[in-house]
């Protein structure tokens, strides 16, 4: 690991005037991504900015229509929030999916979506459920969050404050696990708000989480297990490495779809 | 306690089936290939590369099926 300077603002403030100023500086959520990263020298940040005393993040609340998560809040909360498992159960199902125990109880939401890592599981249910993703600066609408491989919205120095997620009448959300690192091999969120308004999040599969158009259409008719089962999706452009080519990947993105629904009408 | 018997030597007796790998004492060298029969039998194929991974079964079936 290179050498880096530390800091620890105690309010929003400092913190994104830190953040602006150092040129090559890197908020630290839970540091489960960025760590391991500057640990293998992938990555070098001249300074680090631990959120970890900002409170103001770390809120979570529920009303009737939607789950409000701030940016350091870790996915073992997520899941285990009484909140989450009554609005949207599909959500914290996802939250406790994630990684393993150590990564659950040190990873954060912000952290996950801020680095876009393309088999992370939040980006998934963020384009599933349409959540909105508020900064220090504005609102960012989930379709136009994820821009490619570890890129988004996000400016230099913009520090993502929460995410509102929309509940819908019912979701879920299937997984295909890397057996090693329990990252999404390819992974699917399906959430049906009804009148004919289903979304469908897949991550693991391409540079980005990307929602899949065909079978949004065909669950928006029918939804149901079947209305998706004969839809082939096409490899182009999805990942391939030593675990899944891109075709495996585009079967597998159909059979996990599937999953979901049957899930979801459970 | 009978201490003056830790770490005693024991006579060693060899199995001759252990030392020529035959009946049961082989473990570790029949599971792989009793793994790998089951599946290319329910495959219905000749051969599965190793690991069968999910990714390499699922080939299989589409290089049959093709």
């Amino acid at each position: 690991m290179h050498a880096f300077e530390y800091h620890r603002p105690s309010n929003m403030k400092d913190a994104v005037a830190l953040g602006t100023q150092k040129s090559d500086g890197r908020y630290l959520a839970g540091g489960q991504s960025l760590v391991q990263a500057m640990k293998l020298r992938l990555s070098s940040p001249s300074d680090l900015i631990d959120l970890a005393a900002l409170g103001d993040l770390k809120a979570l609340s529920a009303d009737g229509g939607s789950v409000t998560i701030g940016a350091m809040v870790r996915h073992a909360d997520v899941a285990a929030a009484p909140a989450v498992q009554k609005a949207i159960p599909a959500l914290a199902q996802l939250a406790g999916m994630i990684g393993d125990r150590q990564v659950r109880h040190m990873g954060t939401l912000g952290g996950s979506l801020a680095n876009s890592d393309p088999a992370a599981d939040y980006p998934a249910a963020v384009l599933g459920l349409g959540a909105t993703i508020t900064t220090n600066k504005r609102k960012i609408d989930a379709d136009k969050f994820f821009k490619g491989l570890y890129e988004t919205a996000l400016e230099p120095g913009e520090l993502i404050t929460q995410a509102a997620f929309p509940a819908p009448k019912r979701a879920a959300y299937m997984k295909f696990k890397n057996p090693a690192s329990r990252f999404a091999l390819v992974g699917v969120f399906v959430a049906d708000f009804g009148g004919g308004n289903v979304r469908v999040g897949v991550t693991g599969a391409g540079a980005c989480a990307f929602r899949q158009g065909e079978m949004e259409k065909a669950l928006a008719q029918k939804f149901a297990p079947e209305s998706v089962a004969g839809i082939k999706v096409k490899p182009d452009g999805l990942n391939n490495d030593l675990h899944a080519s891109p075709e495996y990947r585009a079967h597998l993105i159909t059979v996990m779809a599937k999953r979901a629904v049957e899930a979801a009408l459970k | 306690m009978n201490a003056p018997l830790v770490g005693a030597r024991i006579q060693r007796k060899e199995d001759y089936r252990f030392l020529t790998g035959a009946g049961q004492y082989t473990d570790a060298i029949g599971a792989p290939a009793a793994v790998i029969n089951a599946i290319t039998d329910a495959l219905g194929v000749k051969d599965v590369p190793m690991p069968a991974t999910a990714q390499t079964v699922w080939r299989s079936l589409q290089t049959k099926a093709a």
